[in-house]
């Protein structure tokens, strides 16, 4: 037999007096060795001196005092819980009833230094626990406990901030998370290292953003969607020319030029195709896209309106302008209105009944069969009679598409300075862009 | 505290679980002594020792609603596991490795069935706790853990297997090692004499004895 498994035995025996079976038998076998076993004695003799703690008891009052509090504990734990109070009935009588803690308010006497757990006037019989230096340095919060927390709270910050840059990663035009989307590209072509490379990611973005936009078109999703798709695009597309001009010669920039005009001309076939899905006003911003592609469009550079009173309430508008196509239409707030009686190349006049009390339009523009369309707010009005001095325009109209919408700010044209005969507020408008 | 035949721990287990105020009783009354001493054996003094066993049992109540044991064993793993961490922060708290102290003050000895006996026992059981103590802290921490779960909680030797996850004949060799360890430092301890102050020994008591004193040796 080893060392190790007599001393095992021998303290089995001495430890426990050899209450299991097995130890027993180990220890009726060393029979034999007990005398031979000096040279285990010093260990045994090692066993001996832990005598003095195998044989310690918590003071009677220590232990008491930590039941009361061990318990008050899991009383206050489930009051915290709301659960409903899970002791079971003590009818197997096998459950020792503890005897209750003191009531607040009793008159016996509180150690001195030893603080009441809670004082106020809710406290209940177990909240009486009185608490010695043991629970205070118990209820602590400690250090790593404090770390640990913090710990966890940043790296859950870090993961909802990972998940939230993942799926914006993902996210697609017109989804809340694309503006964060559009961030991460942004951060990603500031980090560019070259004109070149900045180029290269702008094409990329464009020709993206230029696919989700027909997407947007064969879903019939001519809402947020198509506009943001349509809006990147444009700025991409503006932001590649950009930075191709800081390209220099040779560096890979007969390349990208190449793919800029292939990306144009993909993208003025794409915008040509999607205009005849689109309502009025996302074609006058797709015009305008197809403008800075170098489309020759329309443009309408102003208009100028002409109030009969006399008995018939008819309005003329004359649109003036350039690319007007045979077939076009009058816009009122970016809407058909009006008959139409006639249609050069450079101006568009048509009629629209109405009376004085209507708004004044925000915006006239013309639309041509191709679906392209254009708009101006520099708008005059006119009573019949009156000389051009007259004229009331609208301030800061604009009459060239250019990459800002046609519908621009200033669109209010009944400012005051009317040379007409009625007041500003009575000049007589066509109705609101309704036929 | 004896557990009672008629009840299931595994019952007790459960009932504590959800929090119930007997079968949290009975766990504690069961357990308490168990980690006073497996705490008692570590730390300094009785007061430390008290600090560190409430410690232990505020985590064990506000840990019981997720505890996974399901038996006496698993669950004494688990309370002592927490006793352990607990002992171990009391050391990071001092930020240095527990100091040997050989004498302890009067009022910070530790309670036996010796202190109902005459003067000679009660100084007997203190000196060897307190050399006890600081040997202990000599051990590896297998070995010490070992040492305690075996001959000061009495745990029987595949018992200690389960509580440390080791195999028994693994036990049994870090239980020769650690007893051994222990008893190297016994006798080194043993071996230094104590040349005046108010130290108890006790050959100093036999001797008072022998002349007549009443024990009070200085």
């Amino acid at each position: 037999m080893q060392p190790e498994d007599r001393l095992d035995a021998l303290l089995s025996l001495r430890v426990h007096g050899a209450s299991q079976p097995d130890e027993a038998s180990s220890a009726h076998a060393l029979n034999g060795y007990h005398g031979g076993n000096e040279d285990l004695q010093p260990l045994l003799d090692a066993n001996d001196r832990l005598s003095a703690l195998r044989i310690a008891e918590p003071s009677t009052d220590f232990a008491d005092q930590l039941e009361a509090l061990f318990l008050a504990t899991a009383a206050s734990m489930e009051n915290d819980d709301g659960a409903e109070w899970t002791s079971q009935p003590h009818d197997a009588g096998w459950l020792p009833v503890r005897e209750a803690p003191p009531l607040i308010g009793n008159d016996d006497p509180t150690l001195p230094g030893i603080p009441w757990r809670r004082m106020d006037s809710e406290a209940t019989e177990t909240d009486a626990t009185p608490l010695r230096r043991l629970p205070i340095g118990s209820l602590r919060q400690t250090t790593w406990r404090r770390l640990l927390w913090s710990a966890v709270a940043a790296a859950l910050l870090v993961a909802i901030g990972a998940t939230t840059l993942t799926a914006a990663a993902a996210a697609g035009p017109g989804t809340p998370l694309y503006g964060l989307h559009r961030w991460e590209q942004n951060v990603q072509v500031s980090m560019a290292s070259d004109p070149a490379a900045r180029t290269q990611l702008h094409l990329s973005y464009a020709q993206d953003a230029l696919a989700a936009l027909n997407v947007a078109i064969t879903r019939h999703q001519t809402d947020s969607t198509y506009d943001d798709a349509l809006a990147t695009f444009r700025d991409e597309m503006n932001a590649a020319l950009s930075n191709l001009h800081a390209v220099s010669t040779g560096n890979g920039r007969d390349t990208l030029e190449a793919r800029v005009a292939q990306l144009r001309t993909q993208g003025s076939s794409d915008l040509h195709t999607a205009l005849a899905s689109l309502p009025w006003p996302k074609r006058v911003a797709t015009t305008i896209v197809l403008y800075n592609l170098g489309n020759m469009t329309l443009t309408v550079t102003h208009a100028d309106l002409v109030y009969s009173s006399g008995g018939q309430h008819l309005w003329t508008i004359t649109v003036t302008g350039s690319g007007f196509q045979s077939g076009a239409v009058l816009l009122i707030n970016g809407q058909p209105a009006g008959t139409v009686t006639s249609v050069s190349p450079g101006a568009l006049v048509a009629q629209l009944p109405g009376d004085d009390s209507s708004p004044s339009p925000g915006t006239i523009g013309v639309g041509n069969p191709d679906d392209t369309a254009s708009v101006t707010s520099s708008i005059t009005n006119h009573e019949a009679g009156d000389d051009s001095s007259g004229a009331q325009q609208t301030p800061g109209a604009q009459t060239t598409p250019t990459t800002d919408d046609h519908g621009g700010s200033g669109s209010d044209n009944s400012g005051s300075g009317s040379g007409s005969s009625d007041t500003s507020a009575a000049t007589p408008t066509p109705s609101d862009g309704q036929p | 505290m004896t557990w009672p035949s008629s009840l299931p721990f595994e019952l007790a287990l459960e009932r504590a679980r959800v929090l119930d105020q007997g079968a949290l009783t009975m766990l504690y009354r069961r357990f308490m002594p168990v980690v006073y001493r497996f705490v008692l054996a570590r730390v300094s003094g009785v007061q430390v020792a008290e600090d560190v066993t409430s410690e232990t049992f505020l985590a064990v109540v506000t840990g019981i609603r997720g505890m996974r044991a399901t038996d006496e064993l698993t669950f004494a793993a688990w309370v002592l596991g927490i006793a352990r961490n607990k002992v171990a922060t009391h050391f990071r708290r001092q930020s240095t490795q527990p100091a040997t102290r050989p004498w302890l003050p009067e009022d910070d000895q530790p309670i036996t069935v010796a202190d109902e006996g005459d003067p000679l026992a009660i100084i007997t059981a203190r000196e060897s706790w307190a050399e006890v103590v600081a040997a202990l802290n000599q051990l590896t921490e297998e070995q010490r853990a070992v040492v305690l779960y075996r001959c000061v909680l009495g745990y029987a030797t595949d018992d200690v297997a389960r509580l440390l996850d080791r195999q028994a004949n693994a036990i049994r060799a870090l239980q020769f090692r650690g007893l051994a360890s222990l008893a190297r430092h016994l006798n080194a301890a043993a071996s230094v004499t104590s040349p005046g102050g108010k130290q108890h020994t006790v050959r100093n008591v036999r001797k008072a004895r022998e002349e007549g004193g009443n024990g009070d040796a200085t």
